[in-house]
């Protein structure tokens, strides 16, 4: 991935991580969050 | 199994030492800020770790990785301000400014070639050229998440 890739995916993967109420993705909401930054295909299929 | 109270105490008492320090804290060092015994903080490990949000040093209960925070020295060292801190890998190095929300600089090195890299966030963007390459395609991320 793309560098610009890299930083959208993490602000979206990690941006509530020291949040109080933080929960990690659902696979649902992490296929979105991969799909939103362009990360599609085979390789992101979770 | 620990309550989810516990489990939301020790999360937030990992993340902030390990924010703090660099480093994450052995279960006994956070019985008296917690009030919780040194075992509940180790069951609360191994569920956190279960859960996939932090990763332990394997057959023990010592904290290896915070994601996107490495309590152990890396090759993807992230500083911002006067402090710096290790990610696990270089997507995690990009994790850490977004998880403080602080541009920060990421000192890192070609896999391939071993040239140093720079990169990192600045004004809110990311900066640097390069690509990323994962070994592990994301369903199988965390099979071996050493190797990945």
């Amino acid at each position: 991935m793309t560098l610009p890739q890299a930083w959208e995916l993490s602000q979206k993967w990690y941006g509530n991580r020291l949040d109080p109420d933080f929960r990690r993705p659902t696979v649902e909401e992490a296929r979105e969050i991969f799909a939103s930054v362009g990360l599609t295909g085979s390789f992101w299929a979770i | 199994m620990a309550s989810s109270e516990v489990l939301r105490t020790v999360r937030e008492a990992v993340y902030a030492s390990i924010v703090r320090t660099g480093a994450a804290p052995r279960a006994d060092s956070l019985t008296s800020n917690a009030n919780l015994t040194t075992a509940s903080v180790e069951d609360a490990y191994c569920e956190l770790a279960e859960a996939h949000v932090i990763v332990l040093e394997p057959e023990t209960t010592r904290i290896r990785w915070a994601p996107p925070f490495s309590s152990a020295p890396t090759p993807f060292r992230v500083r911002s301000g006067a402090s710096s801190w290790y990610a696990p890998c270089a997507w995690d190095a990009f994790g850490i400014p977004a998880a403080l929300k602080q541009d920060s600089v990421i000192d890192a090195r070609c896999a391939w070639s071993g040239e140093p890299i720079v990169c990192g966030v600045a004004d809110g963007r990311s900066y640097g050229n390069g690509l990323i390459h994962l070994l592990v395609p994301a369903a199988h991320f965390w099979d071996d998440i050493f190797h990945t």
